[in-house]
């Protein structure tokens, strides 16, 4: 019991705006609740705006803690000492432009390749090293397209875009008879995955070495899913956290990519707030269609694409610096929201950027890359060779360590960031 | 491990291309190169270039060259040096920074590699070449929709396939995540959904309506009232001219009657006809296609469909017509075109058979209220068979009914527990994987696999009752019968699913949303164009299959198959109305054959700009069978620069002076410039299309319609330079000419296409060693000139698709 933290969350999330009656969790977990009284869990989400920034209204000129405001940083002016921006990082031969999409957080080289196969994703991995007691182990959420979460058999996860249906598994509590027949379900989906295993077994009889390893890749999903049901049991008992927030409504439209991406930034946050994931990718998905955005009358996708057209590059400029409005509104509410003797957003990583480092020539090299929060030395502009990027996946591996995952490796990486440090 | 194949066909082409080694030497260095010379060369190229940073000291990236296990048969072994390979071919490694090894050195070394881990890979292959593979998420969904006898889209709530060699059905690329399994478990609860889904007993009663009636207040000012009906002028994705008169009382079966005519117009107007709820947001439409309204006399629509959902309607728009701003005062004068549509009639909803054919899927003729165990085992047993492809072995049904039995007796309704069967039997390895059922799998697939395969090549889904039956008499392998029942399959209407999946992957006509075209530079597209490009590319295929024609056609044909748009788009005279047909082509049409079609030319442009570069990848790759490797790391790409000051020629230039981009885009620049004449949206072109000021914009407003039209706000930049030179020297002045030397080598076409073709038809990508077998393939087509049909029928035969 804690009844000590329950008062005081219960306190500061009151002062946040939002009542929770935090759910009787630590009850049933003790040794998850003996954690939880030192330290609130740490946390990490990853945004990829999908057709990149125009990097020379991004990066400073200055490296360093002195830089100069940019054109894409003024939005974030007040958060100056809670990010750093990184120029000259990329994932090594990771190319083939939109495609490398897929890598942007596995860092799994030339997705266009014949023979490319990917590999699991940075969320992913942290969710298998630290194994978070949440009742959903990650949250993969795109705005209008496909997302960037890849299992550890290189198969892509299904990304949601619909924020309703996300708040209602959340936070909706079913009837007691609805959660006996949700429990009942996955009960019989664990009989299924048990008849499955067998018939498995069997139909593995027949096949040569090869293929037997190939089928390995199916046995482990059955034993996965199993174990997946067993706990989403558990959790269908477990009450659901009270919020004070409306369901939100979704927004079908996908070029309303303002409205849409605040529905997400309003669900990212109460979902950290009630601990529910610890872990989120976003795709900021762009497309090919005029964003409903004032002044705005061009396709996204033909203005990545300006070719240095000065007409094309101001509204590219409008679209733009929305995200990052929007990237700062994120910010904003997470540090509005107190957490023990900080904000949310000083324990949570949240990687902003892109896998394009030039969207004009489908570039992947010099991507843009925004770090906030998380525990980090904040407040420069780390630079790095343009003509020779050292491997984004160092700055992964320090987010991992930053976790609490006791790892040194991931992906490509070859090391770590030189002067980015744990505050 | 087979996976690796692409790479060697590609780091084998690229060796020919370092070398100038023909394929045979090096298929004969295959054969003289024991293991202890390719050992004994890679060791000392090793010690020379490499062990300084992966040795012992040092062992860079976790790399130790002195330690590599020589065992291929382990496949991360196998992979290992597969990477090493590409490493050293690329030019990556040894690194820019250390000295470079003779050219002469490494081709050797990597001439002797390849060959000895191509001899690997054929090893391998004696296990049966195809890697087990799961049906895909189109063919998932294909089969347990003719499992139940219902069309339901469950493709969207599987994980996107990955794609391999360009195909998303090979083995080894589709895997499998828990991810996968869970959604399985939904598609097949929102199949059995849909198969056992009540329906109304609603009195059909039929009803017309007038359009006009239908309109809200702030759209009537944009259409033209008539005694009968409306004009509508104004082509829109959002305009409001769904019936919203009309709600359909329940779901179900409807027949719909549309009354239009072309007004201001010689020619049909084509119209498009879609389905679905058009006021609650979200919900899917369907497009149902195009239609022509004629001039004169109002031509009656006739069809019948299916409407999902209570409430849906039926929406028709006009398409294609010229954008102009008009008031509504002006409409009477206003010389243009508009669609009149005189009335709308709907009948429905029609009567329904209960149980539908799908409920007894399910079901047979067992009542839920009353089913027993007794009752589920009879129905697995009956459905097994299907569900695995294949005669089920004594008691193979057992897991099943125990599933079942259980359930029931811990409580669960036969429905429920039933349901529970159905889950396990489709996400079971024998439903999700194809099954050799063989021993001994270098052998010939059985009957029943060889069923399977034919119908998921061609059909992309289970094999029919006729298939299943010869299987069962053991009559299918037999060549004349696997011949006809090739016939048969081709003729049966399903067989356009081979055409749209294999199509739709090997000429990436599935990209074809991938961009939108520049609205300022080309104002003429719209979705009509889109979907005629895409339709003239499936049609002109089904045309070369139909007739057997030579793969002469894939580069230069003397028909196309056009219909009044896109006609009009390329330039062509004399077609009118939405229906496609064969068209002669002259010589001034700049047309003919698969590159110059519209569809071809968008999905290798971006929505503004062309580059020979992503259009000579593509030709060398899809039509040439020549791979090109990716660009080596740390090279920019070309910035385009669309205000006209610098041409991609000129761009291009200095890549191609440069000796280490010259090897390769000597090969990839000229099928990309002789494309050129093409614009981003496949219309022919002598000038670049630019941005521009007002002053100096293409002036369109000319003819009656003039003061209505909206401007152009395009100009015209520099004349196209279409003529280049190929790597062997030939000069061509433009696409004419580039055909012509193309045409010179129809194997090579045909080569290509044969591998793809057996690539899509097998699931596993053609290797090194199917070289023989697909030379068997094209010599036995030669004498048609490789007509696609005898080229199906060739690829049928072979043992690639008649082994596993």
């Amino acid at each position: 019991m804690s009844i000590h933290r329950r008062l005081s969350r219960r306190t500061c999330l009151q002062a946040a705006g939002v009542t929770l009656t935090l759910p009787m969790l630590e009850v049933m977990n003790p040794a998850r609740a003996v954690a939880a009284v030192t330290e609130p869990p740490r946390r990490m989400i990853c945004i990829n705006t999908t057709l990149g920034l125009h990097t020379p209204w991004l990066f400073p000129t200055q490296a360093g803690r002195d830089y100069e405001l940019t054109p894409y940083l003024e939005p974030l002016r007040d958060f100056r000492s809670d990010l750093t921006v990184f120029s000259g990082l990329s994932h090594p031969e990771v190319d083939g432009g939109h495609p490398a999409e897929l890598c942007y957080l596995t860092s799994a080289p030339h997705p266009r390749a014949d023979n490319f196969k990917n590999t699991i994703s940075l969320d992913q991995y942290a969710v298998e090293q630290l194994v978070p007691d949440t009742r959903f182990d990650s949250l993969v959420l795109a705005s209008s397209h496909t997302g960037m979460s890849i299992a550890r058999s290189g198969v892509p996860i299904p990304a949601e875009q619909r924020p309703s249906v996300v708040f209602r598994k959340m936070f909706v509590a079913g009837t007691p008879a609805e959660v006996e027949a949700q429990v009942r379900k996955l009960r019989q989906g664990q009989s299924i995955m048990d008849t499955l295993l067998g018939e498995a077994r069997d139909f593995q009889k027949g096949l040569g070495k090869q293929d037997r390893q190939k089928l390995d890749e199916y046995f482990t999903s059955l034993r996965q899913v199993e174990q997946r049901m067993l706990t989403a049991q558990e959790w269908a008992r477990r009450p659901r956290p009270v919020v004070d927030a409306q369901p939100p409504s979704d927004i079908n439209n996908s070029v309303e990519v303002v409205g849409r991406v605040r529905l997400m930034i309003d669900l990212m946050q109460l979902a950290l707030q009630t601990d529910s994931t610890r872990f989120i990718t976003f795709a900021l998905n762009g497309f090919n269609a005029v964003p409903a955005i004032q002044g705005v009358t061009q396709d996204w996708h033909n203005l990545s694409h300006h070719g240095q057209d000065p007409v094309r590059l101001a509204e590219l400029r409008v679209v733009e610096l929305q995200v990052m409005q929007l990237f700062a509104e994120l910010l904003t509410k997470l540090k509005a929201t107190p957490e023990g003797p900080g904000t949310l957003l000083d324990r949570t990583i949240v990687l902003f950027g892109s896998n394009l480092g030039n969207a004009s020539s489908h570039d992947n090299t010099n991507l843009p890359i925004l770090v906030a929060g998380g525990g980090f030395r904040h407040g420069q502009h780390l630079a790095f060779d343009p003509r020779k990027n050292p491997p984004l996946c160092n700055l992964f591996v320090q987010f991992l360590q930053r976790l609490g995952a006791d790892v040194s490796a991931f992906g490509s990486s070859n090391g770590t960031i030189p002067g980015f440090q744990m505050a | 491990m087979r996976d690796l194949i692409p790479f060697y066909r590609q780091a084998f082409l690229a060796l020919l291309f370092l070398t100038g080694t023909s394929l045979q030497a090096a298929d004969e260095s295959a054969a003289v190169a024991g293991s202890d010379d390719v050992h004994g060369t890679a060791r000392a190229f090793f010690a020379e270039h490499c062990l300084r940073c992966h040795g012992a000291s040092r062992a860079s990236g976790n790399l130790r060259l002195d330690q590599l296990d020589s065992d291929l048969t382990t496949p991360a072994t196998l992979e290992r040096w597969q990477q090493i390979l590409t490493r050293v071919q690329s030019g990556e490694m040894p690194p820019e920074t250390e000295p470079r090894p003779q050219p002469e050195q490494t081709s050797h070394v990597l001439r002797l590699l390849t060959a000895w881990l191509d001899q690997a890979v054929a090893d391998q292959h004696s296990q049966g070449r195809v890697v087990l593979r799961r049906l895909n998420r189109v063919e998932y969904e294909n089969t347990l929709n003719d499992l139940f006898g219902v069309r339901v889209s469950v493709q969207s709530m599987l994980p996107e396939d990955a794609l391999a060699q360009g195909f998303d059905n090979v083995g080894a690329a589709l895997n499998i995540s828990p991810v996968f399994i869970e959604r399985c478990l939904d598609a097949i609860d929102a199949v059995l959904d849909a198969a056992i889904a009540p329906v109304h007993s609603l009195e059909s009663r039929t009803e017309r309506f007038d359009l006009y009636d239908s309109l809200p207040k702030w759209f009537v000012a944009g259409v033209w009232k008539q005694p009968e009906g409306v004009i509508l002028f104004r082509t829109s994705g959002n305009s409001a001219t769904d019936l919203r008169q009309f709600r359909a009382p329940a779901p179900g079966r409807y027949r719909f009657r549309i009354a239009a005519s072309a007004h201001n117009s010689a020619t049909p107007l084509p119209m498009a006809v879609l389905l679905g709820n058009f006021v609650v947001s979200g919900n899917p439409t369907r497009h149902l296609g195009y239609f022509d309204a004629p001039p004169g006399n109002p031509a009656v629509i006739e069809f019948e469909e299916r409407l999902l959902q209570k409430n849906d309607t039926i929406k028709v728009t006009p398409v294609a017509l010229p954008f102009v701003y008009l008031k509504h005062e002006t409409m009477p004068e206003y010389p243009g075109p508009g669609l009149h549509i005189h009335w709308m009639e709907v009948e429905g909803p029609l009567l329904e058979v209960w149980p539908t054919a799908s409920y007894r899927r399910v079901f047979g003729d067992v009542d839920p209220q009353r089913g027993t165990p007794a009752d589920a085992e009879q129905l697995l047993r009956a459905f097994l068979p299907k569900a695995f492809r294949r005669p089920i072995a004594a008691g193979e049904e057992q897991p099943f009914v125990k599933l079942v039995t259980a359930s029931m007796e811990s409580g669960a309704s036969f429905e429920a527990a039933l349901r529970l069967g159905f889950k396990a039997v489709l996400s079971s390895p024998k439903f999700l994987y194809f099954s050799p059922a063989a021993d001994d799998t270098s052998a010939a697939l059985d009957d029943y696999a060889l069923a399977s395969r034919l119908s998921y090549f061609l059909w992309s889904s289970m094999p029919d009752e006729t298939l299943f039956e010869l299987a069962a008499r053991g009559q299918l392998h037999k060549p004349d019968v696997l011949r006809a029942q090739v016939e048969r399959i081709l003729q049966h209407p399903r067989a356009d699913t081979f055409i749209e999946n294999f199509t739709g992957q090997w000429l990436s006509l599935r990209d074809i949303n991938a961009t939108t075209p520049d609205k300022t530079l080309y104002p003429e597209f719209e979705e009509l164009l889109q979907w005629s490009s895409v339709r003239e590319t499936q049609l002109f295929f089904q045309e070369m299959l139909k007739d057997d024609l030579s793969v002469r056609n894939i580069v230069d044909s003397d028909f196309a198959m056009l219909n009044g748009r896109l006609a009009d788009h390329y330039g062509i005279p004399d077609v009118t109305g939405v229906e496609f047909r064969k068209v002669a082509l002259r010589p001034e049409y700049h047309r003919g054959g698969l590159l110059t079609q519209a569809s071809i030319l968008k999905v290798t442009a971006n929505g503004s700009t062309t580059s020979p570069v992503l259009r000579g990848v593509w030709v060398l790759d899809r039509i040439l069978g020549q791979p090109v490797p990716p660009p080596p790391p740390n090279v920019p790409a070309v910035e385009p620069d669309i205000r006209g000051a610098s041409t991609i020629r000129e761009l291009l230039a200095k890549h191609r002076a440069s000796e280490n981009c010259s090897s390769c885009h000597s090969r990839i620049d000229p099928p990309g410039f002789a494309l050129e004449n093409y614009d981003v949206i496949g219309g022919w072109r002598d000038r670049y299309r630019v941005a521009a000021e007002q002053k100096d914009w293409v002036r369109n407003r000319t003819g009656p319609l003039a003061k209505y039209l909206a401007a152009w706000q395009y100009g015209l930049g520099p004349a196209i330079e279409p003529a280049d030179t190929l790597p062997d020297g030939r000069k061509f002045a433009d696409i004419t000419e580039f055909r012509k030397m193309l045409l010179e080598n129809p194997e090579q076409l045909a080569r290509c296409l044969t591998e793809k073709l057996v690539t899509y038809a097998t699931g596993q990508p053609v290797g090194f060693s199917d070289r023989r077998a697909v030379d068997q393939i094209l010599a036995e087509t030669k004498a048609s000139e490789y007509g696609l049909r005898s080229l199906i029928h060739a690829v049928v035969a072979s043992e690639l698709f008649q082994r596993k």
